[in-house]
């Protein structure tokens, strides 16, 4: 059994971490002293942009990469981008949870209204969250593993298809109060600077919890590779 | 034995089997029944709440009742082996596809037309002949593409464990554009006014993208037959 080996954290893995929190501190600094604290209309509410804009575009990256993944595993049939796909789905649900979450919070700073239904975003992505969860789901129910590797697969790529039709369908038989543009945010330039190191900052670290979960699906099929050998063997002696 | 012959000889086989036993279409009707008495109760239909929601209501019972006649569309897995002994008979993955996606479509359908009779009747809708035909061409075209990912879906959950449930989890955030447009465009058929081309076009984009993905899918679905 010359596969398993002593769980070590990788050096890289390690400066990832500390470049994660030290980007993630230094944007909470920026948001406390750097940009304006308070905006005309929206004002302090929309401090909480620069948590929600990262977190949204991060699920849209992770979303693609799970399409990504998901083409190359039908394709090839391989287990190393079935992995990538699975961590991507899970940290994209997580990332849709944060901007569902932080929308809702600031929806109800702003707006008054902790869910509006006629949010072309805010519904698109529920929905979004819906269906992922509804992936990741998948990817843990189906006991054998060729089988699960090729249905989860086919059920990313139809998610992702659903992406542009929740949101048309959400945007033209609805109406919505979400800002289209970022004009409403005020011209500082700090805004703009802020708000793209955030993103940078958050991608780090959901880059980091990208590879840990990646590297956890890597030693849990190593294990279940093992475990499947210890009980062949069993299974041989007691025969 | 060419491709249209054997889809057509799949689909008669279909129709004939549910017209001995009538089991899909009866069971999903009764359903569709049952659902719209308790939503009876859910908003009172004799208020101004109830027709504004009539749209809804239906479309909700539809997809509702139909997710029934899509998860059987290839039979219990264990029970009746249909998948599996389709799959070794000399007929193509796409003919297999196009004809469960057509049986699929008639019991759907065919339980769309009979339940909204019953909701004209129950919810006490007054409109003209025009309109109901409206409603049910939307729906008959709409129940495609519903079907087009149904049965893709119905094939791969048949085989997991606790598969039952997770068809409609899957299923149903991926019909939500479709509900959208098709209340919509239900909405403005039983008001008199003029059909929007947005829902028209969400609809048939909706058929298009998963009934040529569907086909697509279909074939990874069932690829371990292969080996």
């Amino acid at each position: 059994m010359s596969e398993v080996r002593s769980p070590r954290v990788h050096p890289s893995f390690l400066i990832h971490a500390a470049a994660a929190l030290v980007m993630v501190s230094a944007l909470n600094y920026m948001i406390a002293n750097y940009v304006p604290f308070s905006i005309r209309k929206i004002e302090q509410s929309y401090l909480i942009f620069y948590y929600h804009f990262p977190a949204a575009l991060s699920c849209l990256v992770f979303f693609t990469i799970v399409l990504v993944a998901s083409i190359a595993v039908l394709r090839t049939g391989s287990p190393a981008w079935d992995r990538r796909a699975r961590a991507a789905g899970e940290v994209g649900l997580l990332t849709c949870s944060v901007t569902v979450a932080t929308g809702s919070t600031w929806a109800s700073a702003a707006w008054n209204t902790w869910w509006d239904w006629s949010d072309a975003r805010l519904m698109s992505a529920a929905i979004m969250w819906l269906t992922y969860a509804g992936y990741v789901l998948l990817q843990n129910q189906v006991e054998d593993s060729l089988k699960r590797r090729r249905f989860a697969a086919i059920f990313g790529i139809l998610a992702y298809i659903n992406i542009p039709l929740v949101h048309y369908a959400v945007e033209w038989f609805g109406k919505s109060s979400h800002p289209e543009t970022f004009d409403d945010l005020g011209s500082d330039p700090s805004i703009s600077q802020t708000r793209w190191f955030g993103v940078l900052a958050f991608f780090t670290l959901y880059l980091l919890l990208y590879r840990w979960r990646l590297a956890r699906q890597d030693s849990k099929e190593r294990l279940d590779t093992v475990l499947a050998r210890v009980r062949g063997i069993e299974e041989g002696d007691s025969a | 034995m060419n491709a249209l012959r054997a889809f057509g000889a799949l689909v008669r086989w279909e129709c004939v089997r549910e017209l001995r036993r009538g089991e899909t279409v009866v069971s999903m009707v009764l359903f569709a029944l049952v659902t719209l008495f308790v939503l009876s109760f859910a908003i009172d239909p004799s208020t101004e709440t109830a027709v504004k929601a009539q749209p809804g209501i239906l479309w909700t019972v539809f997809l509702l009742a139909g997710t029934i006649g899509i998860e059987r569309s290839f039979g219990r897995e264990g029970e009746e082996r249909v998948l599996e002994g389709l799959l070794l008979s000399p007929v193509g993955r796409t003919t297999i596809y196009y004809a469960r996606l057509a049986s699929t479509w008639i019991f759907v359908a065919a339980m769309e037309t009979v339940v909204l009779v019953a909701f004209l009747v129950l919810y006490n809708v007054r409109t003209d002949l025009a309109t109901v035909a409206i409603v049910l061409l939307a729906a008959w075209v709409g129940t495609l593409g519903f079907v087009a990912v149904g049965v893709t879906l119905a094939a791969m959950t048949r085989s997991i464990r606790g598969g039952d449930v997770l068809l409609r989890l899957l299923l149903l955030p991926l019909l939500i554009p479709f509900f959208k447009a098709v209340v919509s465009l239900t909405t403005q058929a039983l008001r008199g006014f003029e059909i929007g081309s947005r829902e028209i076009a969400m609809i048939a984009a909706f058929d298009l993208v998963y009934i040529a993905a569907g086909q697509i899918l279909f074939q990874l679905v069932v690829a371990d037959f292969d080996g």
